[in-house]
């Protein structure tokens, strides 16, 4: 038995302190799962998408941009600065134009510019890439897909932040919180570990006891709280789409946060306590 | 050195008060009997908590076991707590355990298996003549058999120094004999003994005990000292 049975842990204040534990893992787990699908997804689009470019020939004349398209792909096969380079087929244009104009973009007597899609080397040269096509054909217009998801990924890159300030506040919540139950279970058994202490109490056999529930504690609040998050995410995810839900469980990410926010808040609020406990105890005499 | 406790010009206040005890010489025996006498507020529970590391010196030295233990470290309290045993005023049972799980906590606090918890308490619970209430709560006991049960805990770390703290205080006579008994088969086994008390009768149901009187935070010779009225009350009582 020892000290568990002569401080039976029934403290005031337990269940409000495990529903805030709670509350905080559910918290940090959506933040979690939020923020990593949003990175996630958000890196993925900047690796399709970064470090490629649309050249399109602007140019009424039909025969004269065909002639440019032609050197312009000539040019960017050799160009060091580009890996890839491939010439957008028409119908794929068409098919791309379709919700705008419907049937019409059929139409072979449809004027479509032609495009060329290449992909930059690593630290290539976009600007520079433009500069040269300009003398072979004057017509090119270089659209550097990197130039207008920039916004979108400084975007989701706040957002991911907010995430991580998010999981950094419930864990600093979370161990304040531990650290006054941790006070109202002292001062609740005051006489009690006065006499025990007495009786030849070790400060650290306390302080095991109170890291023991209240790691006990934060495991099983937070085990609620991230699986309320996980039914959560869930859930939004289904909203998106089957596919997202479908995809998001093959990931190893959203599981390793299921199981990481429960293990973090007991291993937090464990070590909450323990350390509550020896700083009250210290300032005794 | 056959001095379990050895006390060196010691002085305690509580905060930036006047010293409630001053200049405290003294040395207790291994297996010696002492009652401490003196009245009330005369600092006799303030030295006991001296003893049993209630409260520091905040002068002179403190020796006991053979060791300084004047500025030992809150790491190093349990260890000699555990050769300590106490009996308090006010007996401090834990109200949610057993009487049995009363007496077996000093054991168990030292990290005593369960298996040789079981005898030793069984044994001073028959001593104290509980045996039959072992799964009672203290609550449900008179005073006396509260401080049979605090005395029995106090002993069962078979402990080398006892303080007691006014053990007859709030027993009656019957009770305060049976005690006083106790404590004296406790001496005979080897275990210094030290009561505190302002019962008068004590000196004489105890002849072999040696006394020590504070006064004023000063201990004084208690023959040459002068005695206590026997009966202040004497006018009250008539009444």
């Amino acid at each position: 038995m020892s000290l568990d049975a002569v401080l039976p842990d029934r403290e005031p204040g337990r269940r409000p302190l495990l529903l805030l534990i709670g509350a905080m893992a559910f918290l940090a787990a959506l933040a979690l799962l939020g923020g990593l699908a949003l990175g996630a997804s958000a890196g993925g689009l900047a690796r399709q998408l970064g470090d490629s470019a649309t050249i399109q020939i602007v140019e009424a004349d039909a025969e004269l941009a065909a002639t440019e398209a032609e050197r312009a792909l000539a040019l960017l096969t050799g160009d060091p600065a580009v890996v890839a380079a491939r010439a957008v087929p028409r119908a794929e244009t068409a098919q791309l134009l379709a919700p705008w104009l419907g049937g019409a973009a059929d139409d072979p007597a449809l004027p479509l510019p032609p495009a060329i899609e290449i992909r930059l080397a690593p630290g290539g040269d976009a600007k520079a890439v433009a500069r040269r096509l300009a003398v072979v054909a004057p017509a090119a217009r270089v659209d550097v897909h990197a130039d207008w998801l920039a916004p979108v990924a400084r975007f989701a890159d706040a957002l991911v932040a907010a995430a991580a300030v998010i999981v950094a506040l419930t864990a600093l919540a979370t161990a304040a919180v531990v650290a006054l139950g941790v006070r109202a279970g002292l001062d609740a058994w005051r006489p009690t570990i006065d006499v025990a202490h007495l009786l030849g109490a070790e400060d650290k056999a306390l302080a095991l006891l109170f890291q023991r529930r209240y790691l006990k504690a934060g495991l099983v609040a937070g085990l609620a709280g991230s699986a309320g998050a996980g039914l959560v995410a869930a859930s939004l995810a289904a909203a998106i789409g089957v596919g997202a839900l479908e995809g998001a469980a093959r990931q190893w990410w959203p599981w390793a946060v299921l199981v990481g926010v429960p293990v973090a808040a007991g291993a937090l609020a464990g070590l909450a306590a323990r350390v509550s406990v020896r700083a009250a105890l210290r300032a005794q005499p | 050195m056959s001095s379990i406790v050895r006390f060196e010009s010691v002085g305690l206040r509580y905060g930036a008060g006047a010293e409630v005890l001053r200049d405290i010489d003294l040395a207790l025996d291994r297996g010696s009997l002492h009652l401490l006498q003196g009245p009330s507020g005369a600092g006799k529970t303030s030295l006991l908590r001296l003893l049993y590391f209630a409260q520091r010196p905040t002068r002179g030295r403190l020796h006991m076991f053979g060791e300084d233990v004047t500025d030992v470290g809150r790491d190093g309290l349990p260890a000699l707590r555990r050769r300590i045993g106490v009996v308090f005023q006010d007996f401090r049972l834990i109200p949610h355990l057993s009487l049995f799980d009363n007496v077996a906590l000093p054991l168990r606090l030292a990290g005593v298996s369960e298996g040789d918890v079981r005898a030793p308490v069984e044994e001073l619970l028959s001593w104290v003549d509980l045996a039959g209430r072992r799964d009672d709560l203290p609550a449900t006991l008179s005073g006396g058999e509260q401080q049979c049960v605090a005395i029995a805990r106090a002993v069962i770390g078979r402990p080398d120094l006892l303080v007691a703290d006014e053990p007859t205080g709030n027993v009656d006579a019957a009770v305060a004999a049976r005690v006083l008994h106790l404590f004296l088969e406790l001496n005979k086994l080897g275990t210094a003994v030290l009561i505190a008390t302002h019962d008068h009768n004590l000196p004489l149901a105890l002849p072999a005990a040696k006394r020590l009187r504070l006064e004023r935070g000063m201990l004084v010779d208690p023959v040459t000292a002068p005695a206590a009225p026997t009966r202040p009350f004497r006018s009250l009582r008539k009444s």
